[in-house]
Order: structure tokens, then sequence, then C-alpha cells
């Protein structure tokens, strides 16, 4: 059970898809648990991988032959990747009880009053497509071969745009494309890359990566790679499509799409900043140029934000930008401050966004101002808000409060040490950390605090979630408040990996 | 100049053939006679084939003479044209008519349609049958 | 036996399609039990000569008896063995599925319809079998001729893009003839073999050059690359749904095979990059295709046009992997034939299908299929995937190869275009899976009325076979395109690389 560890966690969800989609006639909505047992089984197999890793320190390898000696099927799960699949995983399985009441509501909404038969269809055919989340996510942590990643990054954009489409909001079908071909555009400049490389080194393993080092093919697959990177996490000037789709797309999966963005930062550190750090440097300090302009810009569109779901987009495009400031500044603080931070924005994001959901589907409303004064009314999403605002803002006890003090550690060692425009940098991110505290406490006052208005009060609807909704989303601020407590579980992890570099 | 068009009159004849049937083939509007253009290319290749197999000086036709079986004498093909262009241009002559056959069948089919054969005519009636009926 | 089975594999189905006709006229509903039992066998017999060729090397078979270069030699090795199972295969699943296609479409006509489909069979297999140039032209006619008759059974418009066809068909097949007489001429032999001993003394002399370039100019007006597939469009898409399903993957792609036999086979590729110097004008016509092809087929509202310009746009890549003459290219240009007659049958036959359930094909009518159709929409999504190029399909794996050949040869441009009709691939065919997909795509707000019941109404089982089959024909193929890499197409790369 043990052996092919990475391999399960790949492939569980991804057989759990089609299983669902059998047995939907047969057992109805309760072919969800397929998925979350899933889920629930390989987050226990990362959990314990994690565990024996930072016992051990040996990390695991797992091979296998797939085309041809070119494109093998080879997978790294080093102290890297098992903390983030773990975080990954683990928000996978919440939001796959969260989605439960969720999409209901939205099969609602949109289909209308459906008979049972359909209902069960669409249900079904959510949680088949959401497995393919895990799968995609799991495939790009674990894959050592280039054409691995390009496969499982090209996985990822489907069930975006096919979840998006089917159950999003207003002008879904448009959007969901606009992110597809986004999307395909990124990937194109990936194979590329990967061309690139497989020219210069002989084969596409990520391990020969290191051979290009020192030659002109390096500049230029670096050069390929950033493209897809910048246009994945939505930086200056690639931000467009951010905004549209987390305004459009439903919310059950909001924490996966921050996911979908942010592990583009693991994807740079595992194919660029790890085997090729002196051809990284000429384009370290023009990125975290461009992360500062983003989470600048990202902040201040934030706290011009009146809808309740653009707002939580916003704030996602300028987080975004945060991990990558700390991973550029190409120090070992900075860069395992910044991991950690993909992780508890991740987190913090998961959080803020399903208890958006939460707020429209009891209340109907998604316009900030019109709310007010719910604290009374619903306790708990109060509570669970405030825990991720807190989360956003980078306070104790979140896990962001040290990824943050980290993070801008190294980004300051990096100034002091390098060029003054790093120390400009440095000053100006944390400047920005300001706007970020800002516009988190103002929503908490607006939404939860004040006056509550009539409407509101007679509204039997506003009150606290079934509980399918709001456990899942207290187990992950649990976990992010022990990770914040605890950070050097995952930290160690990391160093096991990005401490030889020895920046 | 003029040895050069007399020596090879044979080769002149086809190209002119030739081009009298693309002719036709592109700037004539009425079908058949496009198909007719068609024609006249496929044989103007058939007769360039089987003048292959022409040779100057006291050549015969390949007709062997046997007896009960037994070849009579020996054979020296120098005395015979060469009969392999005309065997293989007896099967291309197949395919031509074969083909025009299908076309012709085609034409039918088209006549029925759209009552006239000029390709003008036709397009426009297409033209307005896919506006109006589709 | 087996040794007979390249004779057989043409014969059968020639003599099968001539007995089909009084068969029928006894009892109309044997022709179809009896197209899907000579396919069979003529399958059996493309994979016992593959056998063959794996294990023993090229076989070389003479009609009659007779020695090359005086008689027909069919020479076969591990390409013509490709090719022939691809034929068959693909003969195959069309015979499946015209039973009901037929009936639906060309009721009454279905023993002579048949019939014809058996000699397309036929005139196909015979020119990726044989090895006799003048051979190839009786097989190419034979196969046209009976396309031509297919489709214009389709009706409504369909002769009159059959005469197109016929037209240009015929001055693309004389001019290579033409150019056939020109060799014969100059050498004496029509033997393949036997003239790429015997030109390459004669490669500076005008009638070797005409010769060529006659040939090559006839041989691309049937694979209708650009700017010679004005008959392409129009001519598969009035045709019926069985036979754009078989001709659309097969004709083109079989001429393809025909000018890799004429650039690598017949003259040494050094012939056109040196003395000849067009396989550079081949590139930049193919990478136009490409483009073109692209872009004609995103203006277009009917999904089945929309394939044939895909079709063109696909020629594209086929020629480019020859013309660029390096390891890569060859392989990725037969890759590219392998995918394009898997997928394109198993899109087409989706699309036939689709005609039978909903009327049209149109892309306006296609909306709520995968709840109506989901089975046969599944399998077209496999299909639109491997034309993406998105891996385990073959689709990525030809595409690969393809873009390591323009790396081989410095072309970078090349790269770029090829990625660009990538990206409009994925434009129109996800317009498609969009409104297939989505109920509605206008915003809620617009919406006044609720979604209507829609019931499952797939297409009948005959016809949902082959399309699923070709489906698990586009993943098997792509899981086993190292083998196929080994063992059919590196044993033929020329030499000289």
């Amino acid at each position: 059970m043990l052996e092919h560890l990475l391999l399960q966690t790949i492939l569980i969800p991804a057989l759990a898809a089609p299983v669902i989609i059998l047995t939907r006639r047969a057992v109805g909505r309760k072919a969800a648990w397929f998925a979350r047992l899933g889920l629930s089984y390989s987050t226990l197999l990362l959990l314990f991988a994690c565990l024996e890793l930072a016992r051990t320190g040996a990390p695991l390898l797992e091979s296998h032959a797939f085309a041809g000696p070119e494109i093998t099927f080879n997978l790294l799960g080093d102290g890297l990747s098992l903390p983030v699949a773990l975080i990954i995983n683990l928000l996978c399985l919440a939001l796959s009880f969260y989605a439960d009441h969720y999409i209901d509501h939205r099969i609602e909404a949109i289909y209308g009053e459906v008979d049972e038969h359909t209902a069960i269809y669409h249900y079904t055919r959510f949680y088949a497509l959401f497995l393919l989340f895990p799968t995609g996510f799991m495939g790009v942590c674990f894959a050592a071969n280039l054409i691995g990643i390009y496969f499982f990054l090209e996985i990822l954009p489907l069930p975006l745009y096919f979840i998006m489409a089917m159950f999003g909001y207003i002008d879904r079908v448009r959007v969901a494309m606009i992110c597809l071909m986004w999307a395909v555009f990124g990937a194109g400049f990936f194979l590329v890359g990967s061309i690139i490389v497989y020219y210069a080194s002989g084969s596409f393993a990520v391990a020969g990566i290191q051979a290009l080092a020192g030659s002109p093919a390096a500049t230029w697959a670096i050069a390929m790679f950033l493209v897809t990177i910048l246009a994945k996490m939505a930086m200056v000037p690639f931000q467009v499509w951010m905004p549209w789709v987390h305004a459009e797309h439903p919310t059950c999966i909001a924490g996966l799409l921050a996911v979908y963005a942010n592990v583009a930062v693991y994807v740079m550190l595992r194919l660029i900043i790890i085997p090729l750090p002196a051809d990284f440097q000429i384009f370290s300090t023009p990125l975290m140029i461009i992360a500062l302009v983003t989470m600048v810009y990202g902040a201040l569109l934030t706290l011009g934000q009146t809808d309740i779901k653009r707002f939580a987009a916003c704030s996602t495009i300028s987080q975004l930008a945060y991990s990558m400031l700390g991973v550029c500044s190409m120090t070992t603080a900075g860069i395992e401050g910044g991991m950690f931070f993909f992780l508890a924005h991740i987190m913090g994001k998961t959080i803020i966004f399903s208890t958006a959901g939460i707020i429209v589907y009891t209340t109907g409303i998604r316009d900030m101002r019109q709310l007010g004064g719910l604290a009374r009314k619903m306790p708990l999403t109060t509570a669970l808000w405030i825990i991720g605002a807190l989360g956003l803002a980078g306070f104790p006890p979140m896990n962001s409060f040290p990824a943050e003090w980290i993070m801008f550690t190294g980004i300051f060692k990096a100034g002091l040490v390098g060029s003054l425009t790093k120390l400009v940098v440095a000053i100006g991110g944390a400047a920005a950390i300001t706007l970020s505290v800002v516009y988190c406490f103002r929503s908490v006052k607006i939404i939860f605090f004040g006056p509550l208005s009539e409407q509101l009060a007679a509204d039997s609807h506003v009150k606290d979630p079934p509980l399918s909704m709001s456990l899942p989303l207290l187990g992950v601020a649990a976990t992010a408040i022990l990770l914040g407590l605890w950070p050097s579980f995952i930290l160690d992890l990391f160093h096991q990996v990005v401490g030889p570099l020895a920046f | 100049m003029l040895e050069f068009v007399i020596s090879k009159y044979n080769f002149w004849v086809y190209v002119i053939l030739m081009m009298i049937g693309l002719y036709a083939m592109l700037a004539k509007r009425n079908l058949v006679k496009k198909l007719i253009g068609m024609n006249i290319f496929q044989t103007a290749i058939i007769l360039f084939y089987v003048s292959i197999g022409v040779k100057k000086g006291p050549v015969q036709v390949p007709i062997i003479l046997t007896e009960h079986g037994h070849v009579v004498q020996a054979i020296r093909a120098t005395d015979y044209l060469n009969p392999l262009p005309h065997v293989l241009m007896l099967t291309a002559i197949v395919v031509s008519i074969a083909t025009t056959g299908v076309a012709l069948a085609v034409l039918i089919l088209i006549y029925r349609r759209y009552q006239t054969l000029n390709e003008d005519e036709i397009l426009a009636l297409r033209q307005q049958r896919r506006e109006t009926g589709a | 036996m087996v040794q007979q089975f390249p004779a057989l594999i043409v014969v059968i189905p020639l003599m099968a399609a001539l007995f089909m006709v009084p068969l029928g006229y006894f009892n109309r509903r044997l022709c179809h039990p009896w197209l899907v039992l000579i396919l069979a066998a003529t399958s059996t017999m493309a994979v016992g000569i593959m056998g063959q060729v794996i294990l023993h090397g090229p076989i070389s078979y003479r009609m009659g008896g007779w020695q090359p270069p005086w008689g027909i030699e069919y020479h076969i090795d591990q390409l013509n063995a490709l090719m022939l199972i691809l034929i068959s295969g693909s003969g195959l699943l069309g015979a499946v599925y015209s039973g009901p296609s037929f009936a639906r479409e060309i009721d009454g006509r279905q023993t002579m319809a048949s019939s014809l489909y058996l000699m397309m069979i036929t005139g196909l297999s015979g020119i990726v079998i044989t090895g006799d140039l003048f051979n190839v032209f009786v097989f190419l006619e034979i196969a046209s001729l009976s396309v031509y008759g297919l489709i214009a059974c389709g009706g409504g418009d369909a002769p009159l893009a059959t005469f197109r066809y016929i037209i240009m068909g015929t001055i693309g097949a004389s001019c290579y003839l033409l150019g056939v007489g020109y060799l014969y001429i100059s050498t004496g032999s029509l033997n393949l073999m036997d003239l790429n001993r015997l030109l390459p003394e004669l490669y500076h002399t005008r009638v070797v050059l005409t010769a060529g370039a006659l040939m090559l100019v006839g041989i691309s007006l049937k694979m209708a690359l650009f700017p010679l597939h004005a008959w392409l469009p129009e001519a598969y898409y009035e045709a019926p749904s069985a036979v754009s399903g078989v001709a659309a993957p097969l004709y083109t792609k079989v001429a393809g095979y025909l000018v890799i036999r004429i650039v690598y086979n017949l003259f040494d590729f050094h012939f056109f990059t040196r003395i000849f110097p067009i396989l550079e004008i081949l590139s930049w016509l193919a990478i136009i295709a490409l483009l073109v092809g692209s872009l004609y087929a995103i203006a277009q509202t009917d999904l089945k046009k929309m394939l044939c310009y895909s079709v063109i746009a696909q020629v594209g890549y086929i020629v480019l992997g020859i013309a660029l003459a390096n390891r890569a290219g060859f392989s990725g240009a037969i890759l590219t034939i392998i995918n394009e007659v898997c997928t394109k049958s198993c899109i087409f036959l989706a699309t036939g299908a689709i005609i039978y359930r909903v009327g049209d094909s149109r892309i306006v009518n296609l909306g709520s299929l995968f709840r109506r159709m989901p089975i046969t929409m599944l399998a077209f999504t496999v299909g639109v995937f491997s034309m993406i190029g998105i891996p385990p399909t073959l689709g990525f794996f030809s595409k690969l190869y393809l873009i390591f050949a323009c790396l081989e040869a410095g072309r970078w441009s090349f790269i770029a275009a090829l990625l660009l009709s990538t990206i409009l691939n994925v434009v129109y065919f996800f317009r498609v899976i969009r409104v297939a997909c989505f109920e509605d795509p206008r915003p809620d707000y617009q919406r006044t009325e609720p979604y209507p019941e829609v019931a499952v109404e797939e297409a009948p089982l005959l016809m949902l076979l082959p399309v699923v089959a070709a489906a698990g024909a586009i993943i098997l193929t792509g899981l086993g395109s190292h083998w196929i890499f080994l063992n059919l197409i590196r044993p033929i790369i020329p030499a000289g690389f």
C-alpha cells in the first residue's frame, strides 16, 4: 500500500472520477463520497509521507516507464513537493465537503427547478470534473519530467473550463473560454521551453536542466518558462483574465483557482531557480519589480471593490505577487518564506472565498455595501471571515505571519546585500502589506459590523450555514493556525531541498 | 528554330492539344464543354505515350508468328515497335472512358436539379437556394 | 496462402465488389454483412502482412511471377504495411458504420454504394502496395472514380461538388501520368526501385526535372495541398456520412504517402534539396496551408465543413514533415498520417452520427448534445484532444516530432506557426464543445424560461462502435507511439539524413 505512494495520490482521484459517473444512477448523490473518501485516503498518505520525510530525510523517487526512454513518468516526492501536495490535497478534501450544498444551490439557480434525475446528473458531473483538479495538482507537484509537468498543466484548465462554464455566474461561458485561451497560450511557451531544454541537455528530465547552466539556451528556456508562469500567476501585464475569472466562477472551486494560479511559483522554483540559479540572476530584479507593481496594483484594486467576490479576486492578484517576490529574492529565507506564504495564501484564500460563498448563498447579495451587521445573525461565519482576513493580512496566529516575517527577512537581506533597487522593492513590499491590512479589516467592518438592514433582519435564510459547509472551513482554519504556531514542520522540509543551495 | 519545331512536331501537337484541353476546362462556362476539354487533355497524354513507342527505320508492329505454339524464329527486339506504351495506354483509355461516363452521369444529375448546364447560372441558382431554403 | 496476401488484399475486394451487385439484386439486406465480411478479411490480411514485415523484413511479391522490371512488383516495407492497416482498418470501421448510415441517407442505392465502397478500398490498397508507377496511376484512378460515384450519391449539391472534383482530380492524375511518361522515356523502366537506381545519372536533365515537378503537382492536387485544395471542402461536405468518414481520412493521406515515396524512394531527396530545390517552397506552402486551413475553419458555421478545412490544415503538417527532410520530420510526417487517419475517422464518423440524430451539422443546432449523445460526444472530445495535441493522444507525439524537425532545421518561425495553429485549433474545436456541452450560452439574466428536458438519444450501435473504436485507436497509438517509431519508422528512415 505504501509503495507507489505518489502514483496512488495521482491515480486515485483520476480513477474515482469515472467511478462516480458510472455509479450515479445507482447511488445518486452518495457517489460524491467516492471523491471524499479517495481524497481523504490520499491526504493521509501524503501526511504519512511528510512525517516519514521529516524523520528520515530521504526523498521518494518513483520511476514508471511511459512512452519510450525520453518521456518517462518519474515522480519525485522531496521536501519541496510533499508539503505542497499535502496542503493542496487537504484543500481539495475540504472543498469536496463544502461543495455539497453549494453545488445544489448553483444547479437550482442556473437550471431552475429540475427533476431529481437531472439534478443528480449535474451534481455528479461536478464531482467527476472536480477530481481532475487534485489529479492535475499532484501531477504537477510530483512529476520529474518536463513533458509530465506539461501534461498535468494542460489537464488543469479543462476541469476549470467545464466547471466554470457549467456552474458559474453571469457571463460564465465566455469567461471560461478566456481562461482556457490564456492557459493554452501559456502551455505553448512551456512546450517551447521544454524543447529547448531537451535539445540542450538531451532529455526531458527535470534533473537534467542543470546541464544547461551557463549557456544561452538556459536564458531562452528560462524566458519561455517565465512567460508561462507570469501568465498563470496573473502578474502584470498578464493579469487581465484573473478578475473576470474569479468573479464568474463558482465559489466552491475558488480556493482551487488560487492554487491553480499559485502553483506556478512551485514550478518556477523547481524548474528555474533550483537548477539554474546563476542564469536566473538577471531576471531576479525585474521580476521583483513586476511583483511589487502587481502587489500594489492588486491591493489598490481591492480597496475599490464593492462586489464580495471581486474583492477576494483582486486580493488574490495582490497576494500571488507576495510569493513571487519572496522566491525571486534568491535568498534561502526568501524562498522558504515565499513557498510557505504560497501555502498560507491558498489556505487563507480558500477560507475567505468559501465564506464569501456562504454569505452569497445565504443572503443572495453580492454587494458589500448592502450587507452589514451580519455578526449578530451569523457568528460562525463571522469567525471564519475574520480568520481568513487575519490570514490574508498576515497576523498571528495564522501561518501567514511567520511566512511574511521569514520572507521579508530574506527580501531585505537580498536588498541590503544586493542592489539598491532590491532594497527599494523590499521597502515597497513591506509598505504594501499595510494596504492588505487595510482592505482586510475594512471588509470585516463593512460586512459584519455596523447596523443590520431590516431586509436582512427579516430574512430567515440569513443564519449560519449547514455544518457540511462550515466544518471543512474550520478544519482548514485549524490547520492554518496549527502551522502558524508550528511552522517548522513544513519549513524544515523545505529546508531539506532549498538549504543545500546556500544562497 | 524551325528545325526544332519540325523534328519534334509530334510533341508540339500534344502540347497544343493539352493546352486546348486545359483552356476548355478552366475557361468554358458550359459543363459539358469542360468535360470535353478534360477528354482532350487526357487524349493528348495518351497520344504522347503512344508516340514514345515509335522507332525510325524498318520496324514492324509486334505481332510474332508462331506455329503450333513454337516461335518460328528468334526475336530481335530492334525489329519491333515498343508495345509497352500501347498496352499502358489501353488501360489509360479505359480509365478515360470510365471517367467520362461518371462525369456524364453526374452532369445528368446536375441538369435534373438546376435545369441548366451553364456554370454561372448554376452558381447563381445555388446561392439563391441557399439564401432562401436553408 | 500467407505468401499470396499481397495479391489477395487487392483482388478480394475487387471480386467482392463485382459479386456484390447480383447479391444485392437478390436480397438488398445482404449487402452490409457482405461488406463487413470482406473488409474484416482485408484487415486480417493487412495485419498478417504487417506481422510478416516486422518479423522478416520487406516483402517482394511478383505479380504473375514475372521478374521486375518487366513485371509488376509489389514491394512491401513497413510503410506500405502500415498504410495497408490504416486503410483496411478505416474501411472496416466505415463498413460497419455504413449499415444504418446508408439506410438513412441513400436508401435504395445501398447495393451500388457498397460495391463502389469496395472498389474504393481496392484502389487505395493497390496504391499503397504496388511498386510500379503506372500501376499507381491505375489504382489511383480506380479509387478516385469510386469516390466520385460515392460522393455524387449525396444528393442536394453533391453532383456539382463531384463534377468539380472530377475535373480537378483528373488534371492531377493526368499530370502524374505525364510525369511517369517522361521518366519512362528517359529510363525505360516503370519500377520504383529500378528507377531509383537508374535516375541519379539523369538528375541534371530537363526531362527528369519536369517529371519530378509534374508528378509532385499532380499528387498535390490529389492531396489538396494549398492552393490546390478548392475541391475538398465541398466534395467531402456534400458526401454521405459513411463516405466522408472513410474518404476524408484516407485519400489525402494516401496521396501524402505517394509524395513520401516520390521524394524519398523514387528520387533521393538530395535531388529535391540541391538540384531542384522545391522542398523549400513546399515547406512554405505547408505552413500557409496550416494557417489558412485553420483560419477558414474558424469562419465556418457548419461542423462538417469546418472539419473539411481542418483536413486541409492537417495536410500542411504532413507536407511540412516531408519537406523539412530530416529524421524527425520524416517520423513526424508518418505519425501525423497515422494520427490523421484515426482522428479524422473518429471525428467524421461522430459528425455523421450527429447528423443522423440531429438532422444536419450546423453548429447552432448542436446544443445540449453532450446530454443527448454522451458516448458519441466523448469520443468526439478524444478526437478533439488529439487534434489539439494533448498527451497521451498520438496528436501530441506527432506535433512533438514536427517541432523537433523544425528545431533541427533551424526554422524558428515554423515552430511559431505550429503553435499558432494549435491555438487556432483550440478556438474552433472548443467552440463546438462549448455549444454542445453548455445548455445556453446566454448569461443568466437573459434567460426567462427554464432549461428544457432532454432525453438521451444515442446513435445506433452499429454507428457508435466504429466511433468508439477510432477513439480507442487514437489513445492506443498514442501510448504505443514509441513502439511504432522503433518498429515501423526507424527501419525505413532513408539513409543520408
